[in-house]
């Protein structure tokens, strides 16, 4: 029997899928809450990289908003995201962080663009144990986030950490999502899931709608949210 | 004459996990008409495998009945209904996908699931002696081939992302139906597959053919000892950057 051994494309570059990571680093995060974000963190970058598909598809970016709202980690691919020790302090410049991370992700998808490089919806997490300080820009900003959304440029997952986190105004930024509760010390236990719903997102093809009206319309909508074993009731 | 080969198999995300695949594919010959199917059942949909398989042998029980209107039909045609002529593999299609997709519905129904649980792509093609029609529905792949020339057929138009497709199963979807038929004469090789093997039998992000792999296949596919086995194992073999699962039937004329 001959055997079939065609010549195929090996040249195709692999999609992107682009995740926006908002950190609250404000002076109430002080103390355990942020050691274990950063432990959290850590074992992120190790197991990323342990994902043949989400290594080199996921490309994330870390943005923090504590004294100021700054990009920590501009977008790494999986393979390459390096751990780093984030300090508390400041107020909570939620929506500055916002802007920010919307202004990122437009950058990235134009790069994708420009480099002929297909791409999944972007991911834009919000975790924060508080509520935000900056007023007006708070309000500006979540009110873009959440058109976004509906334009169906983005997936917003918000999540608030421990009790004094302001689910209400969570809630304002996505009309797809409810905000999950995570408990302040449980971030290896968020950033385990993150890690394997991005490997989940990397393997998926197909498995969504064009139909925007479906509630299968994107790959976030295939991850649970809150999954159980890391939020509060 | 056509000669067929093909083959599916389930991918290596579905087996790390434990999972079947969830993709069909079959062909049949009857009466001077060749009919090949591809479906690819959504991997989030918890019996989209089923709906891949029920929507192909769907498509190949009606594709007979288009080559011989005397056979016996499976029989989920309304009675009375009037039947495209014989020589009509536009109309034939559009029936076939009708069927498929009520075939989904009522199996559906009858057990109290959702349809959309049954998720899947969908394409066929009708190859008779005079025309080559090519019917799909959500990102399946369909390329036709000329004179060592490969041409990729009426591609999903996407969106912007990636994971995004139209199924079978969706309202509106049967208004989606993109077909394209071609005078036999200019169509040598007919290829489909389901979007796992996009990455390496396709140029992106246009999506062109990827002429070296159509020509080996056509070489292949026309050589004596051809078989299905063969095209088995080297999906099985193949890294398509994805581990989703793999699915081609070509038909090449001899």
């Amino acid at each position: 029997m001959e055997d079939f051994t065609p010549r195929v494309n090996e040249a195709n570059p692999d999609p992107r899928i682009a995740c926006a990571l908002l950190l609250d680093t404000s002076s109430s995060m002080s103390g355990e809450p942020i050691s274990q974000l950063n432990r959290g963190f850590e074992l992120f970058c190790e197991e990323i990289k342990t994902d043949e598909l989400a290594q080199k598809r996921a490309e994330i970016t870390v943005i923090t908003f504590g004294e100021t709202a700054r990009v920590e980690i501009p977008f790494t691919e999986g393979r390459d995201l390096q751990p780093r020790t984030l300090v508390a302090g400041g107020a909570t410049p939620m929506g500055a962080a916002l802007n920010l991370a919307l202004d990122q992700l437009t950058r990235q998808k134009q790069a994708y663009k420009q480099a002929g490089l297909e791409y999944y919806r972007p991911w834009l997490f919000v975790l924060t144990d508080g509520a935000p300080t900056d007023g007006r820009v708070y309000t500006d900003a979540a009110r873009r986030v959440r058109e976004a959304e509906q334009d169906r440029r983005l997936s917003v997952f918000a999540i608030g950490v421990g009790r004094r986190a302001d689910l209400d105004l969570l809630r304002g930024l996505s009309d797809d999502r409810v905000p999950a509760m995570l408990d302040e010390l449980s971030f290896t236990e968020f950033f385990g899931w993150l890690s394997a719903s991005l490997s989940a997102a990397s393997a998926s093809n197909a498995f969504a709608s064009s139909d925007a009206g479906l509630a299968q319309a994107d790959a976030a909508q295939q991850i649970p949210l809150p999954p159980a074993g890391w939020a509060r009731a | 004459m056509w000669k067929v080969i093909g083959a599916s198999v389930t991918g290596t995300k579905h087996r790390a996990a434990g999972q079947e695949g969830q993709d069909a594919a079959d062909w049949r010959t009857q009466a001077g008409l060749t009919c090949l199917a591809v479906a690819d059942g959504a991997g989030s949909r918890p019996r989209a495998g089923h709906g891949a398989t029920l929507a192909v042998g769907r498509a190949l029980r009606r594709a007979v009945c288009a080559a011989d209107p005397g056979a016996a039909d499976a029989g989920a045609a309304e009675p009375g209904a009037a039947e495209p002529a014989a020589g009509d593999p536009a109309a034939w299609l559009r029936l076939i996908f009708a069927e498929a997709r009520e075939q989904i519905t009522a199996q559906a129904a009858a057990h109290g699931h959702d349809p959309g649980d049954y998720a899947t792509t969908l394409a066929v093609a009708i190859l008779t002696r005079h025309e080559v029609s090519i019917g799909q529905i959500g990102d399946t792949i369909a390329v036709a081939g000329h004179q060592g020339r490969y041409e990729t057929v009426a591609p999903e138009r996407r969106g912007e992302y990636l994971n995004e497709t139209t199924f079978l199963t969706e309202p509106g979807a049967l208004a989606g139906l993109r077909i394209v038929t071609r005078p036999a004469a200019e169509v040598d090789t007919v290829f489909l597959a389901t979007d796992g093997l996009r990455f390496k039998v396709l140029e992106l992000p246009a999506g062109a053919a990827f002429r070296p792999f159509f020509e080996d296949l056509g070489a292949y596919a026309r050589s004596p000892g051809a078989s299905p086995d063969a095209v088995r194992r080297f999906l099985a073999g193949l890294d398509d950057q994805t581990g989703d699962d793999k699915t081609l039937v070509a038909a090449v004329r001899t």
